[in-house]
């Protein structure tokens, strides 16, 4: 049975019958995702009973679902989409925000001057100009951190442990040199900007 | 004229790793991580890849959670849990949706005689006509290898009539089946002949185009299994086909 793809089991768990506890495809597809599943878990959480409590959710929502999935994805993406979203909205939920002020980002002010038409338009300019510096200037973790934090709005705690950081301060250091980083190139393009014309 | 809204720092930085219509599916990074999608499609992935804090983030997390490996200090925390869930097992399988029905016993013998290749499909109908057929025409018997309808006349539960088989000289653009009553879609998979899947899609009709993703896998003289499976609108697979064997004869492409 280990040769079968997920999908594969799926499919002759639906056709064959009794109980779905006792069946041989259910319970290989369990097997093969359930220490995942608890990593998953325990990543997010680093509590075993809350790890617990949150992979056993999971399991139920997927297998409950299972006639709704029909194969166009792979299981695996499936019951990652689950496990994430689980994951993610239950710590988010949990924490407790109580975070150091960091240093305010100083952007560029808007011309009183300019006509409100062009306002959304140089507003995702500089949207897309944070993107490419996110990009361009932050090292791998510094850039993790900040999607997690600012985009999953993760408490820095949570960025820490999802991510394994294992530094003193956590994602804590990383949001401080991204920062940084980021505020020092706003103001090299804004120079350059200035120069250029 | 109003006073333009001045820009804030803090917003800035949410609105860049916010989600935008270029940003991947799912299921696009997974084709990614598996090198699985088009070079086109690899292509047009990296290249936002490139740009984008917010995919690339998930294509992380995603790897991450597809990947077994737990680091070592976590070890016990994660087995400790993985026990936990195992106790649980039974509970958490029992949800999963039962069946349409438990089938007699007998039933899965019968089962085998549509899957013994030598066998004569007419001849395991026959079988099944005298041997069952009451039994059949009481109840719904659906997820089955063969189900009789309301008429009497045997209905397969095979899909046949698969193209491209046998060898063939070009590489083929489209998979095509004969129609099976009662079906809502097709899974078609494109398999090599140890069983690893190398495409899948899922069709409306009774054909399905060979994109680039499925074609680039066409190989001279390689030998190739096609399966289609047709679903019917409650999602259940009502009918399967025999694994088809192709090959490519023909350096063309
Ligand atoms: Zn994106």
């Amino acid at each position: 049975m280990q040769h079968l793809g997920d999908e594969e089991l799926i499919f002759r768990f639906r056709s064959g019958d009794g109980p779905p506890q006792n069946d041989p495809h259910l319970n290989e597809l369990f097997r093969r995702y359930s220490e995942r599943v608890a990593a998953w878990c325990w990543r997010h959480t680093g509590d075993r009973e809350l790890a617990t409590d949150l992979a056993q959710e999971i399991f139920l929502r997927v297998f409950e679902r299972l006639d709704s999935f029909e194969g166009n994805s792979r299981f695996s993406t499936w019951l990652y989409t689950v496990a994430r979203n689980h994951c993610l909205n239950s710590v988010k939920a949990r924490a407790v925000r109580k975070e150091d002020a960091l240093e305010p980002m100083v952007v560029e002010p808007l011309d009183v001057a300019t006509p409100s038409a062009e306002q959304e338009l140089i507003r995702r300019g500089r949207v897309d100009e944070m993107r490419r510096l996110m990009r361009d200037e932050l090292d791998a973790t510094e850039q993790r951190v900040m999607v997690m934090h600012y985009g999953e709005e993760l408490s820095l705690d949570a960025v820490t442990r999802a991510l394994g950081l294992e530094n003193a301060s956590g994602a804590k250091a990383f949001i401080v040199s991204a920062r940084r980083k980021l505020q020092r190139a706003l103001e090299r393009n804004r120079g350059a900007r200035k120069g250029g014309n | 004229m109003s006073t333009p809204q001045q820009p804030d720092g803090e917003n800035l930085l949410r609105e860049a790793v916010s989600t935008t219509p270029h940003c991947l599916t799912i299921e696009q990074l997974d084709a990614y991580l598996r090198a699985a999608a088009a070079q086109e499609q690899m292509r047009t992935c990296s290249t936002h890849l490139a740009s984008c804090a917010r995919c690339a983030n998930e294509l992380a997390m995603l790897r991450e959670f597809l990947g077994a490996e737990v680091p070592q200090g976590q070890r016990e925390d994660v087995r400790a849990v993985a026990r936990a869930l195992e106790g649980n097992r039974e509970r958490l399988l029992s949800a999963a949706p039962g069946r349409v029905e438990t089938r007699p016993s007998w039933w899965g013998s019968l089962a085998e005689l549509f899957t013994m290749p030598r066998l004569s499909f007419a001849a395991a109908a026959l079988v099944l006509a005298v041997s069952v057929g009451l039994y059949v025409r009481q109840g719904r018997v659906v997820e089955t290898p063969g189900e009789f309808s309301g008429s009497g006349v045997y209905r397969s539960g095979k899909v046949t009539g698969i193209t491209p088989s046998g060898d063939v000289a070009a590489v083929p653009s489209v998979v095509t089946w004969s129609a099976v009553p009662g079906a809502q879609r097709y899974q078609v998979r494109m398999l090599e002949v140890d069983g690893n899947e190398l495409w899948k899609t899922v069709v409306a009709g009774s054909s399905a185009p060979l994109p680039a993703a499925a074609r680039i896998h066409i190989a001279f003289t390689k030998t190739l299994l096609l399966e289609v499976t047709a679903i019917d609108e409650a999602g259940k697979q009502i009918a399967i086909s025999e694994a088809t064997r192709f090959r490519l004869m023909s350096r063309r492409r």
